[in-house]
């Protein structure tokens, strides 16, 4: 028996997602060193998808080595949303002389990132939180101003220890950080009071526009 | 089985539970910011080697009087007797309205003397 809050997850792409190792950049590696150039920032780059996912965008940059290579910068990350495990993400690398462009080739070239559970923000499609079996749920903790609202907290007390549940999330703050909360305690009294039940997490249309990107137990 | 008190939450049309089925004591808050509109729910889970507990502080909008102490610490003995039970807290008293920035806060702390 058991009971749980089920969370759907946005889909953002995550931090997995920077890392030039997980992208297909065959075509980049393809092109003669001379149209590779050194030192280069793109601006953020627009991606597609092949599945719902949308909204992601990327900086390349290249080294200042005599062959550059290529990575993805840290800055101008945006995360988008709608992303599952087996879409294929790609970013059209522009071509141009200047240090705005990775490369000269004449013709923009593609990247690909393929995306698996490893690269979704949340590690996957939906999050669960699960009632410990040696301690209890105590409450939910509304978002603070300190942390910009960034999360919601459900506390968890057990002997010995205590956890929270770190509900992250984007598209709260002053104005709707309490009905988040409130509908994260319609889910936690539920799963509290009804033997096995999982409820799924039902943020109102009041808070549209909020996006549960993942879940921590910390 | 969880026991709930459910508390209204300033400045919004719902309620925020606490869960007490550990709960065996309430206490007043008697420093600090805000002690006057503080209230501890001392919970029977050990926190930490020796007696301390995990204690959970609720804020609310304005002081609680020794009534409304005495009124939170019949409701806990009350939920409690029903498994499952849970306690709409304004059915009892309107004006005990959680504050709407840090409701609640959960923390180690030594059992009362």
């Amino acid at each position: 028996m058991d009971n749980a809050i089920i969370i759907p997850l946005s889909g953002a792409l995550g931090a997995a997602s920077k890392t030039v190792g997980n992208w297909g950049i065959s075509e980049f590696t393809a092109l003669a060193a001379g149209v590779k150039t050194a030192s280069a920032t793109t601006a953020a780059l627009d991606s597609t998808s092949d599945g719902d996912g949308a909204g992601a965008k990327f900086v390349f940059k290249t080294s200042a080595a005599a062959t550059p290579v290529l990575s993805v910068d840290t800055t101008g990350f945006v995360a988008g949303a709608g992303y599952k495990a087996g879409d294929i993400v790609t970013v059209s690398l522009p071509t141009g002389a200047t240090t705005a462009f990775v490369q000269s080739s004449g013709a923009a070239i593609s990247v690909t990132l393929s995306v698996t559970e490893a690269i979704l923000a949340g590690g996957e499609d939906n999050a669960i939180i699960t009632c410990p079996s040696g301690g209890y749920l105590v409450c939910v903790e509304p978002g603070t101003s300190g942390d910009s609202f960034s999360a919601t907290l459900v506390r968890q007390i057990e002997s010995g220890h205590e956890r929270l549940w770190k509900i992250n999330h984007t598209g709260v703050g002053s104005a709707n950080y309490r009905d988040v909360a409130l509908a994260v305690n319609v889910a936690l009294m539920q799963t509290l009071q009804r033997p096995n039940s999982n409820p799924i997490l039902d943020l109102p249309s009041k808070v549209n526009g909020v996006l549960v990107t993942s879940v921590a137990l910390s | 089985m969880a026991n709930i008190l459910n508390f209204p939450f300033d400045g919004v049309k719902g309620t925020l539970g606490l869960n007490v089925e550990t709960v065996y004591r309430v206490d007043e808050v008697t420093s600090g910011t805000n002690a006057a509109n503080k209230v501890e729910f001392f919970h029977n889970v050990a926190s930490a080697t020796g007696t301390a507990v995990w204690i959970t502080t609720a804020e609310f909008t304005s002081a609680i009087s020794i009534a409304q102490l005495t009124l939170l610490e019949k409701a806990v003995r009350d939920v409690k007797q029903t498994p499952n039970g849970s306690i709409d807290i304004s059915t009892l008293d309107d004006t005990l309205i959680l504050e709407k920035t840090v409701p609640f806060v959960t923390a180690t702390g030594a059992q009362p003397s």
